[in-house]
């Protein structure tokens, strides 16, 4: 009896020792085809050596693996979407599909983000706070990314391609949107110049509106990129808070809408009205703002995280806005 | 003090009230972008004019006034007939489960159901309170089986269930989060005229219930046994008293959220006008309920302009040490 038991423990002693190993195993072998030379980064935390070809790149953030979609980079984790599939676009959505879900936004799943064995870990600083970082690092090498504010996506994009090793891919596309904006800027001089724009979308809560501002991604491609000039109860709103836009109650529509002629909003990827947004446009308010009676309010499927999405956004401002209104 | 005396101070403190109100309702209505002045108002409410501001004051403001008035009456006489029923001064309509019920049910309509109108949210949030209020009822006991410790009992662990589910739910969901976190805290704004006449028209019925059992709340309070010998049908004061409290509450929780405190401090600081007598009581409640609403509203309107500061924070801000003030002193007046 005593001899069976002791069978039994050094068995499941064997086991157990096996697995261990095996977990270790898996933790610390670098997987296949990672390239050993290595290149060092500058982060919104300090400088990080990073594989200089990584083969599994996990995007922690939100917009992170737009950008790294617009590089072609295809990420080997990501947050889960799929509460917020319908923002974005079917390409998108493919992009993302076969990534490992390590979590949602606000809450990275670390157990999982460690089983998907990064070689490299990518978000950004306004959702990655110093001790995140700290827990990330410690499972791979980790660059997180930065600008000047929350929506200064051509920084954040240049650094996620610096980390990635595709700065040549980067640039390329950074030259292809200065070319359209240039182009584009030229060619509707008038309308652009001719009209008072704002954008805006919904609040934090019922009842209120919020507009865009130049330190957030749209506000900075539609303002200092484009050219669209805000209105002037839009173009004296500071940004307190740094979050890239400001929320006002709907009685403020009339005060922050003064003078504005076209008026950009956000609609569904699928071109539908986003159905927050059309409550406000519903109210008997802002039918009362001379851009709702003149119908110059346009709803934007396009969202901008870098050059490729931005090139998205102006062509589709070309088709939607601004040809209708040069007519 | 002598009994003339008493009666003076009565009617001073109802003339003040009475006073407060109208100006409290005037400020709803002026303060604000654009502010406009009291005339102004009192001209385009008389003749709407199509103007900008016309449509701020017929569309955003005079709802949300009806909403405060409304809900302020709804949440006090609702507390004044809990309170009378459980013979409990700290007892607050909330413990009928009705909040949490109508959290709960307004969760799941987010999150499972992906409903997102307010109209719907108002309706869902109405039948989560009554059956939360109806389940309580059963679980504590209907007719002579009726007892107020089951009641409360009931009441505190359907909403401790309710709770945690609500929670559970909402952290499921990160992109409904907000939305919940934001109706949990209560609010006055985008409500529509349509909303607020409802709310109103569902409210004034509670009221007429409330004022009805009012003489039998009176008789009920002295105990079951002393108020049958007295001629008292309790349980029918009872079951009114809890459809009651599931109407009131219930709408106004659907209305505007979960808003604490208004139905705890109203009937605490009126009755140490009013005395024991349940029909002052609850009529100096509707008076006193939308008061108290009209306050916080507009602080919470003022105080973090052009943003606003959510309307139960206000409540509790301004109802908790008003409530330790009261408590005291009537500790140190027994």
């Amino acid at each position: 009896m005593l001899r069976r038991r002791r069978a039994v423990l050094a068995i499941a002693a064997a086991f157990t020792v096996a697995l261990l190993s095996g977990c270790a195993s898996a933790a610390s072998v670098p997987p296949s085809g990672t390239s050993t030379a290595s290149t060092t980064v500058t982060s919104a935390y300090g400088d990080v050596t990073v594989p200089e070809k990584p083969q599994r790149v996990a995007a922690v953030s939100y917009d992170t693996p737009w950008q790294l979609m617009s590089l072609d980079v295809k990420p080997v984790a990501t947050i889960d979407y799929s509460r917020w599939a319908d923002s974005f676009t079917t390409a998108q959505m493919d992009f993302v599909a076969d990534a490992a879900k390590v979590g949602t936004f606000g809450e990275i799943n670390f157990e999982a983000l460690t089983a998907a064995r990064p070689d490299l870990i990518i978000g950004t600083a306004d959702e990655i706070d110093e001790a995140t970082y700290e827990r990330l690092r410690s499972i791979a090498p980790t660059v997180i990314t930065g600008g000047a504010d929350r929506g200064d996506w051509q920084s954040i994009s240049e650094q996620t391609a610096a980390a990635t090793g595709t700065t040549a891919t980067w640039q390329a596309e950074k030259a292809a949107f200065e070319t359209l904006r240039d182009e584009t800027r030229a060619t509707y001089r008038d309308v652009i110049e001719g009209n008072r724009w704002i954008n805006f979308s919904f609040g934090d809560e019922p009842g209120q509106f919020s507009v865009q501002l130049p330190t957030g991604s749209t506000g900075d491609l539609v303002v200092n990129e484009m050219g669209l000039a805000y209105g002037p109860g839009a173009a004296s709103i500071a940004d307190t808070d740094g979050r890239g836009y400001v929320a006002f109650p709907l009685e403020q529509l009339p005060t922050v809408f003064e003078g504005v002629t076209v008026a950009l909003t956000f609609a569904s990827a699928d071109g539908t009205p986003n159905a927050t947004i059309a409550d406000i446009m519903n109210t008997p308010l802002f039918q009362t703002l001379p851009v709702a009676q003149s119908g110059h309010v346009y709803g934007m499927r396009s969202s901008v995280t870098d050059y490729v999405t931005a090139q998205d956004w102006v062509h589709e401002l070309i088709d939607t806005v601004l040809q209708p209104l040069q007519k | 003090m002598t009994a003339r005396t008493k009666r003076l101070t009565r009617t001073a403190i109802v003339v003040a009230v009475a006073l407060g109100g109208i100006v409290l309702a005037l400020a709803e209505l002026c303060i604000g972008e654009p502010m406009l002045a009291p005339l102004q108002v009192l001209e385009m409410l008389r003749h709407p004019d199509g103007s900008q501001a016309a449509v701020i004051l017929h569309t955003l403001r005079v709802p949300r006034l009806l909403l405060a008035i409304a809900v302020g009456a709804a949440l006090a006489v609702a507390g004044v007939i809990m309170q009378a029923l459980t013979r409990n001064p700290l007892a607050e309509p909330g413990i009928l489960g009705v909040n949490a019920g109508a959290s709960f049910a307004v969760t799941l309509s987010f999150v499972v159901l992906g409903i997102r109108g307010f109209g719907a949210t108002l309706v869902i949030a109405a039948i989560g309170a009554a059956v939360a209020g109806v389940l309580v009822a059963l679980l504590g006991g209907v007719g002579r089986s009726a007892s107020v410790s089951r009641l409360i009992l009931a009441g505190v662990a359907l909403t401790a269930v309710l709770s945690g589910l609500t929670q559970a739910l909402s952290l499921i969901d990160p992109a409904q989060y907000a939305r919940i976190r934001v109706w949990e805290a209560g609010s006055l704004a985008a409500r529509d005229t349509t909303t607020a006449l409802i709310v109103a028209g569902v409210v004034v019925t509670g009221l007429v219930l409330a004022l009805a059992i009012g003489p039998g709340l009176n008789l009920l309070v002295l105990g079951d046994d002393a108020a049958r010998a007295l001629g008292a049908r309790v349980e029918i004061v009872r079951a009114i008293g809890l459809v009651t409290i599931v109407l009131l509450c219930g709408t106004a929780t659907a209305a505007i959220g979960p808003v604490a405190f208004v139905g705890l401090l109203v009937p605490h600081a009126v009755r140490a006008f009013t005395g024991g007598d349940q029909v002052r009581t609850l009529v100096a409640s509707i008076a006193a309920g939308p008061v108290l609403l009209l306050v916080a509203d507009l602080i919470a309107r003022t105080v973090a302009a052009p943003g606003e500061v959510p309307l139960g924070v206000v409540t509790a801000f301004l109802g908790a040490p008003v409530l330790i003030v009261l408590v005291n002193r009537r500790r140190r007046r027994s």
